[in-house]
């Protein structure tokens, strides 16, 4: 059992808890142990970096200054925000000296020093690239053979880093869910924004976006979509009804974490996985496979 | 200071804080070929799109952009920034001039992109998380008391499916947060 050093983020502790269980039970399965980071804050996010970018970049690097003092040389996070926000840190932290200097004096306010040496990692690569795809598909019990699945990567998965993904046209959900045996449905919309914060501040334009990323799903014939962020499981699940209603067409579309999905298939207990915990009923679609 | 003179240092101050930024020298680079408009999967909504911001930020008139409906409406996903042709990070210029905007009070049309983030960072402030709960609560309270209302049932149906978390978990070390930003406060 390998032991990795593991970030939960705010959003995994609170609106997407499922997300989190999945996570933990997939990764066990697959012979990985997620160790939560102890005492760790606020990545500094979004929200935060459009108010102060010194604070959003010093509360993030405490994150990565606590992982280094452990002795970790790698932080995993399921959250596509904190990844992108914890990398950036670094990049930041790494990328001259007048913010380095400065976030260094307010990490030693707080007996913490950081040497820019822990990489940051989102989960699904560390699924894909550390136990790789042929060791998930020895260890899938259950084919989900049948089901149609849009993988969905949103944004912050592959931008702006375009390294574990392609920024235009990702593929890591695809490569993950592969060996699950699920039909994986051709989804030109895959890396579109899901409408993110603006679902809240501008919801007039951020449903459309979030509806027709439905659309396309069902138009290509998914029966759910997968997703590997909190904030794009919210938006694409939560303002369903609104977007039927304002459509006048179409049925639920069930929003799943592709933890959930991988979970079921390499037979991960099912109380587990957080099922129940979505918003659009998973179980009609799934009951072949339960 | 004549008004215009004032518009102008607004470029002058971005400037300067850009580069700070990895690649924030970058900006000086735009071609004005619009690539970054034409990707924004919200410029349709901007009264400035991002193209246009940049021709504002070398005029001088940032003023403009900043007091309209522009910068809040970006919404992070980064698509200008990996297609632009001078590699110019434009969503983190987006998150310079949101900080810029702030700071000499400039308030977009729409102030609700501002309202969210007090919000957000009142909360981390004062737990070093995000509880999303009172975030949100705080949020529609302040803006549209009558939406927070509507909003119970969603709130309910999320506490029902174990998504919606009730109080706040502090960090432990919260003391060592506002350490920091006191350090960071006094730099300034």
């Amino acid at each position: 059992m390998t032991d990795y050093l593991f970030y939960p983020g705010c959003a995994l502790e609170a609106s997407s808890t499922h997300y989190a269980k999945s996570a933990r039970s997939v990764c066990q399965r697959l012979g990985i142990g997620l160790v939560d980071l102890d005492d760790w804050s606020c990545c500094g996010a979004t929200a935060y970096v459009g108010t102060d970018e010194d604070k959003s970049v010093a509360y993030s690097t405490r994150n990565l200054a606590l992982a280094e003092r452990t002795g970790a040389t790698q932080l995993v996070t399921a959250c596509s925000g904190c990844y992108v926000q914890l990398r950036k840190a670094n990049r930041c932290f790494n990328g001259g000296p007048q913010v380095r200097d400065r976030v260094s004096r307010a990490l030693a306010a707080a007996g913490l020093s950081y040497g820019g040496t822990v990489r940051v990692r989102h989960l699904a690569d560390v699924l894909l690239n550390d136990v790789g795809p042929d060791a998930i598909a020895r260890s899938v019990e259950v084919s989900l053979r049948g089901l149609r699945v849009a993988p969905y990567h949103g944004c912050q998965i592959s931008r702006p880093f375009d390294d574990i993904a392609h920024a235009e046209q990702p593929t890591i959900l695809n490569e993950l869910l592969a060996p699950t045996e699920a039909e994986l449905v051709p989804f030109p919309l895959t890396a579109r924004c899901c409408g993110g914060m603006l679902m809240t501040t501008r919801v007039d334009v951020a449903l459309p976006m979030a509806g027709r990323l439905l659309a396309s799903a069902r138009s290509a014939g998914a029966d759910c979509v997968a997703v590997a962020c909190p904030l794009c499981s919210v938006n694409l699940e939560a303002y369903q009804d609104r977007i039927l209603r304002e459509d006048g067409r179409g049925e639920p579309m069930p929003v799943v974490l592709f933890t959930q999905l991988l979970g079921l298939a390499v037979g991960a207990p099912m109380e587990s996985l957080g099922l129940d915990q979505c918003l659009v009923d998973v179980h009609p679609m799934l009951g072949a496979y339960v | 200071m004549s008004a215009l003179t004032n518009t102008k240092s607004l470029s002058r101050e971005l400037l300067a804080e850009l580069m700070r930024l990895p690649e924030g020298e970058k900006v000086k680079l735009c071609i004005q070929c619009g690539t970054c408009s034409g990707s924004c999967p919200t410029s349709h909504a901007m009264d400035y799109t991002p193209r246009q911001v940049i021709a504002a930020l070398r005029a001088g008139m940032l003023d403009k952009v900043l007091t309209s409906d522009t910068v809040w409406l970006c919404s992070s996903c980064y698509t200008c920034t990996v297609r632009c042709p001078s590699g110019i990070q434009f969503t983190d210029l987006m998150y310079a001039l949101k900080r810029l905007g702030l700071k000499h009070g400039l308030v977009s049309r729409d102030a609700r992109g501002q309202m969210l983030m007090r919000a957000f960072v009142e909360e981390v402030d004062a737990t070093g998380r995000n509880p999303e709960m009172t975030m949100m609560a705080k949020y529609f309270l302040r803006t549209n008391p009558l939406q927070a209302l509507g909003n119970l049932g969603f709130a309910l149906r999320m506490y029902r499916k174990g998504r919606l978390k009730l109080g706040r978990h502090r960090v432990r070390a919260r003391e060592d947060l506002m350490a920091m930003a006191r350090v960071l406060e006094e730099g300034e």
